[in-house]
């Protein structure tokens, strides 16, 4: 047997067989170096298998909600920067497009208000379409529909509206720890 | 208790931090133990296991509920505390250097505190010379009674390296345990 399977009967965890025990000990007497192998392990080992679980300090749970709470904080202000940097982003944005699209008019302001006075002029006249279409159509379905349901509509769009804006607050405001 | 901690999982995946805080108190003791045999130092070990519990607690839906909750936790930290002493490396830190532990002790007498914490010192320095995925394998073995397969479950290893690594982190640290002899005797002789 090579020196190397002693080598791995002194470290195994396992039981030996008593051949093995046996021929393990008869190899030792021979070989020092394993001999002080077999004794150094022999120590290592009782200080592994007796070494203890040790213990936090006390309160430890109470450290870790507070840290969880911060941690939450930290995550809602890191929210808080990020809509501000989009909102402020988006405004920007707005404003050079404002700021594009003026600029024809310091430059050439006779033909760019007669361009969007023509513009206006053709809008209205959709708008007055629409309005007229309307009419045609209020004027057909009123009849039919009783007061009941205009009440009922209103109270539908009222409580889709409080429930978007509770949504709105819950998404947005951050969560206690509770015990 | 089983019971409990079954609801108290179930609770906790669905976002309740009550919940969640009952296991940090039922699991607190063996996850840093864990993080203060890794890192040798009982602010780390501190540090290194509520980091442990928040990654767990953001975790918590990707959770299995069949596989063990304790060696799911141990499996986080000892991750954990690996990469914490892989950064560590860049500034490299003898274990002499080290801070000495502020180890919680609550047994009468100033002989037997002294005993004990040499006791640690001993475990500490056997454990140093160990390489980190090493060392997490040595105290899964010793401190939690964890088989082969557990160990590799945990740290995601394949049996016969589970057992190669076992091998040869007992032979460090017997080899480091008579390489400290040697030089303990070797004082000695020089005082005489």
């Amino acid at each position: 047997m090579s020196h190397h399977s002693y080598e791995e009967m002194i470290l195994a965890d396992e039981n030996l067989s008593s051949e093995q025990q046996l021929d393990l000990q008869q190899h030792i007497q021979l070989c020092e170096s394993c001999s002080e192998l077999a004794s150094a392990w022999k120590v290592v080992q009782y200080d592994l298998e007796n070494s203890t679980m040790l213990e936090p300090a006390s309160h430890f749970v109470n450290r870790w909600q507070a840290r969880l709470e911060m941690e939450r904080l930290a995550k809602h202000h890191k929210q808080n920067r990020l809509m501000f940097f989009i909102t402020w982003s988006a405004v920007l944005v707005v404003f050079g497009l404002l700021v594009y699209f003026t600029l024809p008019v310091f430059q050439e302001p006779k033909a760019f208000f007669l361009t969007y006075l023509y513009q206006l002029l053709n809008w209205l006249s959709v708008i007055n379409y629409i309005q007229n279409f309307s009419q045609t159509l209020a004027t057909g379905t009123y009849g039919g529909i009783s007061v009941l349901w205009f009440i009922l509509a209103a109270g539908i769009l009222t409580f889709l509206g409080v429930i978007w804006l509770v949504s709105i607050r819950y998404l947005t405001s951050p969560r206690r720890v509770t015990r | 208790m089983q019971d409990k901690e079954a609801i108290w999982l179930i609770q906790a995946q669905k976002g309740d931090a009550g919940a969640f805080s009952n296991l940090v108190e039922l699991y607190q003791r063996p996850v840093y133990n864990m993080c203060y045999r890794m890192l040798s130092n009982a602010e780390d070990a501190e540090d290194a296991a509520q980091e442990t519990f928040l990654r767990a607690y953001k975790s918590m839906k990707r959770y299995d509920l069949n596989r063990s909750f304790s060696s799911w936790l141990l499996s986080i930290a000892a991750h954990y505390c690996i990469d914490q002493i892989r950064k560590r490396r860049f500034n490299i830190v003898s274990v002499e250097e080290l801070p000495m532990p502020d180890l919680p002790d609550h047994s009468p007498g100033v002989d037997s505190q002294l005993e004990k914490a040499e006791d640690q010192n001993r475990v500490r320095g056997l454990l140093s010379v160990l390489e980190p995925i090493d060392r997490a394998a040595i105290i899964l073995y010793y401190w939690y009674d964890y088989s082969y397969s557990e160990i590799c479950q945990v740290l995601n290893l394949s049996l016969s390296a589970t057992k190669s690594r076992l091998h040869r982190a007992r032979r460090a640290m017997a080899k480091s345990w008579q390489a400290n002899q040697v030089e303990h005797i070797h004082a000695e002789r020089i005082a005489v």
